[in-house]
């Protein structure tokens, strides 16, 4: 089963094939549920708001092991936002506010085949994501506060096997090897329903925001359309992210704007159809940002900046860099 | 997993120690009438006001500023902002230079002493103070609210809910129509 996950994850653009060129059915069976996770797993990292950690993320790099010849790339947009100042709920001790959050992302995964018969091959799938959706926050003392959330995530993810020669320009002629035919050069429309509750500890230190938070999500994915009957995506995945955030002024003006300094130490564990389509228990996320403060200045800004984190996890190292805004509604 | 729960069930334990409230700018501060801080410069965007006289002739709107007693004078430029008809009693939006200067009273007067003398009246509570952002948020008789942007070195820390703010307007910057 190892081996068979190993075939289509290096399909689809992750570990190097192990050198197996004959797949039986049980293996084409096996290959297409890794597939599937593969699918769910690629559309949750790249459309998925939480798992980016926050404000707007550009352009990423994942690299699962410095053997595999093989990069994965993730360009996200996206934003959260408590609206207005919390308001009593009924009669009771507990504040709420209306929030709202979206993110919009694209992902490119290339293989590059070092194996005996497919030497030069290329995998590539690509794929684009939308997500939306909003809930509460509700605040239960002055600190501490619960959001539950609910959102859908709609995405597209596209496979494509280029035989060496084609890639090359050697032999535009060399067709697809016939093991391999059913499995690659699909197109799958997925809809993955998303749940989580964010809870958070927020405490002023003199200037700064120190913020406590943990984040478990669901994630329940099913195919709307595939051009392959035998692709699909159909399961469920969950998360769970521990962080440690801090918001810290410094002092200093920049364009009449305060500049702040901040960031976060962040823990991810994964499970389900997560896990087992990135190979990838948890992934741990430090992100340093420095920004300047538009709070109260530019409309719904609470910040402009750039912000750049550092990933890694069992298997995995990356980074992400990019603008950092935060939204205040 | 159990290391992951961990932090949820501190978080849990934290939420039990205390309950929500909703500012109120209504209450009594500590400590004994004195003043705070004197002169803050600010910059309201876009607040309603209300016209209180309209000078044709010399195309002249007297203007009354939330929290303020006295109107202040804008001039010119009627045209430009599609005010030539409008009549005293109309509410339009300003943006506004204004001065605050806070301080703590039991019946909204203070009196000061030295180069300032004279009484000053409040005319807005402070309903929250966020000293990371720097943001002061005032609540004026009506219920209105204004959150505002103040400079570094404004002594926030000694800020609190229910202290009195007396506010002049010192310029007009721009006026338009519509009272949101």
């Amino acid at each position: 089963m190892r081996t068979n996950q190993a075939i289509a994850l290096a399909l689809l653009g992750a570990l190097p094939l192990p050198g197996i060129c004959q797949i039986t059915p049980q293996q084409q069976e096996a290959v297409r549920t890794a597939i599937g996770s593969r699918i769910e797993a690629l559309q949750i990292l790249g459309g998925d708001y939480g798992l980016s950690g926050g404000q707007f993320r550009s352009t990423g790099k994942f690299v699962p092991s410095s053997e595999a010849d093989a990069d994965l790339h993730f360009s996200k947009l996206g934003g959260s936002g408590d609206f207005g100042s919390p308001k009593p709920l009924g009669g009771l001790d507990i504040g709420w506010q209306l929030h709202l959050q979206g993110n919009m992302g694209k992902f490119k995964a290339t293989n590059r085949l070092h194996v005996p018969g497919l030497e030069g091959d290329l995998s590539t799938i690509t794929g684009y994501a939308l997500e939306f959706g909003g809930g509460a926050r509700f605040w239960i003392s002055d600190r501490v506060s619960i959001a539950p959330i609910v959102m859908g995530l709609y995405g597209q993810t596209t496979q494509t096997y280029t035989p060496g020669g084609v890639a090359t320009g050697a032999n535009p002629a060399q067709t697809v090897p016939s093991d391999l035919a059913n499995l690659v050069d699909w197109k799958v429309d997925t809809l993955t329903g998303v749940a989580s509750i964010d809870v958070q500890y927020e405490l002023l230190w003199h200037r700064a925001v120190v913020t406590l938070a943990v984040k478990p999500t669901f994630f329940d994915t099913r195919t709307l359309h595939t051009s392959n009957p035998q692709i699909g995506a159909n399961g469920n995945s969950g998360s769970l992210e521990t962080r440690f955030e801090l918001d810290v002024p410094l002092g200093l003006q920049l364009f009449n704007h305060e500049l702040r300094s901040g960031g976060y130490l962040s823990h991810t564990e994964l499970f389900g159809g997560l896990e087992d389509g990135l190979g990838v228990r948890a992934i741990n996320e430090l992100h340093g940002r420095l920004t300047l403060d538009f709070l109260q200045q530019l409309r719904n800004v609470k910040w402009v900046g750039l912000g750049a984190s550092y990933l890694w996890g069992p298997g995995l190292k990356g980074w992400t860099a990019g603008a950092d805004v935060s939204f205040q509604f | 997993m159990l290391i992951s729960i961990r932090p949820l069930a501190a978080t849990a334990a934290v939420a039990l120690t205390g309950c929500w409230h909703a500012p109120v700018a209504t209450v009594q501060p500590s400590g004994p009438p004195r003043v705070i801080e004197e002169s803050i410069p600010i910059e309201s965007t876009w607040i309603p006001v209300e016209v209180q006289a309209v000078d044709a002739e010399q195309r002249n709107l007297d203007l009354l500023a939330p929290g303020e007693a006295a109107p202040i004078r804008f001039s010119g430029g009627l045209a430009a902002r599609n005010l030539e008809n409008v009549q005293p009693g109309a509410r339009l939006r300003a943006i506004l230079q204004r001065n605050l200067t806070v301080y703590v009273s039991t019946d909204r007067r203070l009196q000061l002493a030295g180069a300032s003398s004279g009484t000053i009246v409040s005319g807005a509570r402070v309903l929250e103070v966020n000293p990371s952002y720097r943001l002061l948020t005032l609540q004026f008789a009506d219920g209105l609210k204004e959150t505002l942007k103040v400079h570094r070195g404004i002594k926030l820390a000694e800020m609190e809910p229910g202290d009195d703010v007396a506010i002049r307007t010192t310029r007009v910057i721009d006026v338009r129509p519509g009272s949101r």
